[in-house]
């Protein structure tokens, strides 16, 4: 048997990772300029110093020194270059002021360059580095005491940090660059003039930067600047392309920069690009895998510069799932959370289990993208039960390491490092967890059971408090809260309370120093709310106004999560204003992008149309088809058919379906959820002529009607009131004048029509009140409108 | 039933950049990262002069060769009677 060959371990190839780390990390490009600089640097040395063993006769004093620098910084700090016969003249007058054959000797230093006598150095002797000249030229001279203190050059200014990014830059250029150089120098020592580099220098090795990202520490200030826009107020930031040619600027100039690939994470996901935003994600944690070795001690002894980062194996699963939640991919991302997890209580990261744990709550709330609502295959598989059960089991041992721990209180093992940033990081992440389970019991119906959602809005809010809110985290999160509960004020029916919300939502948005108008999700869900409550109660125009300025501050190129909103609250409204207006061809207009972002409202929109429209088949088949999870969203869907069929005729199984919904009704915790189902029961009987019965079912509502009816529930509910008094022989004119108070302003034209006819009947000769005058007015009335507005009033559809 | 309206829900304001995964780089850490560059530009700089000393080691003249030989020789001189 041959000896088994020894396996060579794999050194982790640094340059590879980062590229050369000293290449392009100074942002200084090497022109004809600053090569004249460091020359005349030396030779200002050398007549201090003097020249290799040669000491000089005259170094500088102070006053000489002085004027030496301020012309050399003069000479830094300008960023245009200069001509080699202008620059020549500032080495003259620098030879006026101190002699020493300066002027001389820079010329020919200069001469032999251009003409390939000598090469381009950029280094220094090391005397320049120790700044003091011998003991023995001090004893031979016997030289004043103070000329010991005065060195040349000092470690901590500014031309000599800039000397230092000059040589750098020059010593990685590669040779071609450097054959470039050399040549450009020549030219412009030979022309004098500055026609032939007169072109800034836009492509290659010696390109300028921006003045935002020209070096390293700025181009780190620039990206978090960027990604805090990106996320926050996106127009306010710097157009998308732009910040992707200037992050490929900085992941080629500057690769310690590794912070560039998570802000182009970030645009690519506004870029609706999730492939893309994942590479860059894994670009991101591969370039952050290294981390450096901050303790010196440790450097010395373990001879490592740099070592492995755990961040990686804990955080990278975290962001990447995050990545495929926001794309509608929830499976991926819950297997990403559970890897998470399980690195987190493996290296026992208290944060990142807790991150992680509430990543997988928002896996499983978040369902439909932008609207809250429970997909149907996923309570009932059977698939799905064992995944919860694993999940359960996975919490359940989080909680079992913390038993005795309260998990509203940060422990010491959580807070490692950044103290400030942990801690605030922690209740940030205490009140989103609180008002995550706010909104699981929306979707469940039981917001408003006594002492369950009540306690988790308190104690969210109260955590917010403890913020000292430097990065907008406490002001972004409220601005969550209170858009998740003018959507739920709306659900609930209470349209003015979610006004008042919305608009105060609206008004505390405001400019400050700091931080500018936010343009959240949040804040384009609360403008949305108020779309509705203004529609509410038939403020269509006002309504229309705010689509519009909620179209332009979130416009889809730029805030695609946010425009969704807006274009889904668009057509919603849209098609409920003209289907009062029986313009049917323009409501299905309105609901043609309607099906795939928001299903449920399409169905039921659909079938409340095919079912005015006379196909009544076609209607039940489509509502009976959906399967619908959530309770709102199932109890919606019978009341819907109860009422189609009540229009149609069909009593029996009209009150089969309201018999569900009332089921669905009395276990859920809506305002409003009794009072619908009962105003249909009402209108069941209505059809039925049991006026009688129907009148003490729907005389019990008159006082919830005002607090949670919108302007159609008030003016059918009146409107049914006025038939059955009517039916009864007894006077309407009371609910006929409350319904049309609820109309005014062209609304509804079919419901006037509707009144027109009651009206009629009413004045009729064999009617009520006989009144031959008040009935011809009804009837000239109701040609009018009948020839604005033609068709019948689909009251008993709604 | 079909003219309410839906609950819009906004994702949770969640940061991209959170300081548990994005490290702040320090000025010593900067510096840090600057004395690393200036270290291998010190050994970039040693390795010449390294091949120098070598060069003028392992290269001798002639007139260096006749010399060592001629100390050998005197080395191996008989001893004074």
């Amino acid at each position: 048997m041959p000896p088994k060959k020894a396996q060579t371990r794999r050194i982790v190839s640094l340059d590879s990772l980062f590229g050369h780390t000293l290449l392009n990390i100074t942002g200084e490009p090497v022109t004809p300029t600053k090569i004249a600089i460091f020359q005349l640097i030396r030779t200002l040395f050398h007549a201090h110093f003097g020249v290799g063993a040669v000491p000089s006769l005259k170094p500088f004093d102070k006053d000489e020194k002085t004027r030496v620098f301020t012309v050399l910084y003069g000479l830094i700090i300008m960023k245009s270059e200069i001509s080699y016969d202008d620059f020549r003249c500032i080495v003259r007058i620098l030879n006026d002021g101190l002699g020493r054959s300066i002027y001389y000797r820079f010329v020919t230093s200069m001469e032999k360059l251009a003409h390939g006598e000598d090469q381009i150095e950029m280094l220094f002797e090391d005397a320049f580095y120790t700044a003091k000249r011998p003991n023995h030229e001090k004893v031979l001279k016997r030289e004043d005491s103070w000329l010991d203190e005065l060195t040349f050059m000092n470690s901590n200014s500014f031309l000599y940090i800039w000397i230092k990014r000059v040589m750098m830059q020059y010593t990685r250029t590669s040779q071609n660059g450097t054959f470039e150089i050399a040549e450009k120098f020549q030219k412009w020592i030979i022309s004098g003039t500055l026609e032939i580099i007169s072109h800034p220098i836009l492509s290659g090795i010696n390109r300028a930067l921006p003045t935002e990202i020209d070096c390293s520490i700025r181009a780190r200030h620039w990206c978090a600047a960027q990604l805090r826009l990106v996320q926050l107020c996106p127009t306010k930031a710097m157009s998308y392309f732009q910040i992707l040619d200037w992050c490929d600027t900085i992941h080629r100039r500057h690769h310690d920069v590794v912070d560039v690939h998570l802000l182009r994470a970030a645009i690519f996901v506004q870029l609706k690009n999730s492939s893309d935003a994942v590479k860059s994600l894994k670009q991101f944690f591969d370039m952050s895998m290294l981390e450096i070795t901050e303790n010196s001690k440790h450097a010395l002894e373990t001879l490592k510069l740099m070592s492995p980062s755990q961040v990686a194996l804990r955080f990278g699963p975290i962001l990447q799932g995050r990545v495929h939640r926001i794309f509608g991919e929830r499976q991926i991302a819950s297997a990403l959370f559970a890897e998470s997890i399980q690195q987190s209580q493996v290296n026992v990261d208290d944060m990142c289990n807790r991150i992680a744990n509430m990543e997988v709550t928002i896996n499983s709330i978040y369902m439909s993208g932008p609207l809250l609502q429970r997909l149907s295959g996923e309570t009932f598989a059977a698939g799905k039960k064992e995944e919860e059960s694993v999940e359960n089991e996975r919490r359940v041992q989080q909680n079992s390491v913390h038993a005795a721990v309260d998990l509203n209180v940060p422990t010491l093992r959580s807070l490692q490092k950044n103290f400030r940033e942990d801690y605030e990081l922690h209740a940030f992440l205490v009140s989103m967890c609180k008002f995550l389970l706010c909104i699981q019991d929306m979707m469940d119906g039981k917001f408003f059971k006594h002492n369950s959602t009540a306690d988790y809005v308190s104690v969210g809010f109260h955590r917010l408090r403890l913020l000292l809110d430097m990065n907008n985290k406490g002001f972004v999160l409220q601005a969550f809260a209170n858009a998740i509960m003018t959507s739920g004020l709306i659900q609930s029916g209470m349209y003015h309370q979610a006004k008042r919300v919305a608009e105060t939502m609206i008004v505390s948005n405001c400019d400050a120093p700091n931080s500018p108008i936010l343009e959240t999700e949040s804040h384009a869900v609360a403008g949305v709310n108020l779309v509705y409550s203004l529609a509410a109660v038939g403020d269509y125009e006002k309504a229309q106004k705010t689509i519009d300025i909620l179209k332009n501050r979130f416009p889809e190129n730029i805030n695609w999560m946010a425009a969704r909103h807006v274009d889904i609250c668009s057509k919603i409204v849209n098609f409920e204003r003209n289907f009062l207006l029986n313009k049917y061809s323009e409501c299905s207009r309105h609901l043609a992008g309607l099906e795939t972002s928001a299903p449920l409202e399409f169905v039921l929109r659909k079938s409340l149309l095919l079912a005015a429209t006379g196909k009544l088949a076609e209607a039940v088949l489509l509502l009976g088809t959906y399967e619908c999870g959530d309770v709102r969203g199932s109890m919606r869907i019978h009341m819907q058919m109860a009422t189609i069929h009540t229009a149609y005729g069909q009593f029996e199984t009209a009150e089969i379906q309201i018999q569900e919904a009332g089921k669905v009704a009395v276990n859920a915790h809506f305002l409003d959820a009794n009072l619908l189902v009962v105003r249909r029961v009402g209108s069941l009987m209505l059809g039925r002529f049991m006026a009688r019965e129907a009148y003490q079912v729907l005389h019990a509502l008159s006082a919830k009607i005002e607090h949670f009816g919108s302007f159609i529930e008030k003016a059918i509910y009146h409107v049914s009131m006025a038939r059955c008094l009517r039916l009864m022989h007894k006077d309407p004119r009371v609910h006929l004048k409350q319904c049309k108070a609820q109309i005014i302003g062209n609304k509804w034209p079919a419901m006037e029509k509707l009144l027109l006819t009651e009206l009629t009947i009413l004045h009729h000769s064999g009617g009520l009140y006989p009144d031959e005058q008040k009935e011809m007015k009804a009837k000239e009335r109701f040609g009018k409108i009948e020839a604005d507005f033609p068709g019948p009033c689909t009251w008993m559809f709604i | 039933m079909a003219l309410m309206y839906p609950f819009h829900v906004a994702q949770p304001p969640l940061n991209w950049s959170e300081h548990l995964w994005v490290s702040e780089v320090s000025p010593a850490k900067e510096s840090f990262i600057t004395t690393i560059c200036e270290h291998r530009q010190a050994q970039w700089d040693n390795q010449d002069l390294l091949r120098h000393l070598q060069d003028s080691v392992a290269i001798l003249t002639r007139e260096d060769q006749r010399h060592v030989n001629a100390v050998h020789a005197a080395a191996n001189m008989p001893a004074n009677p």
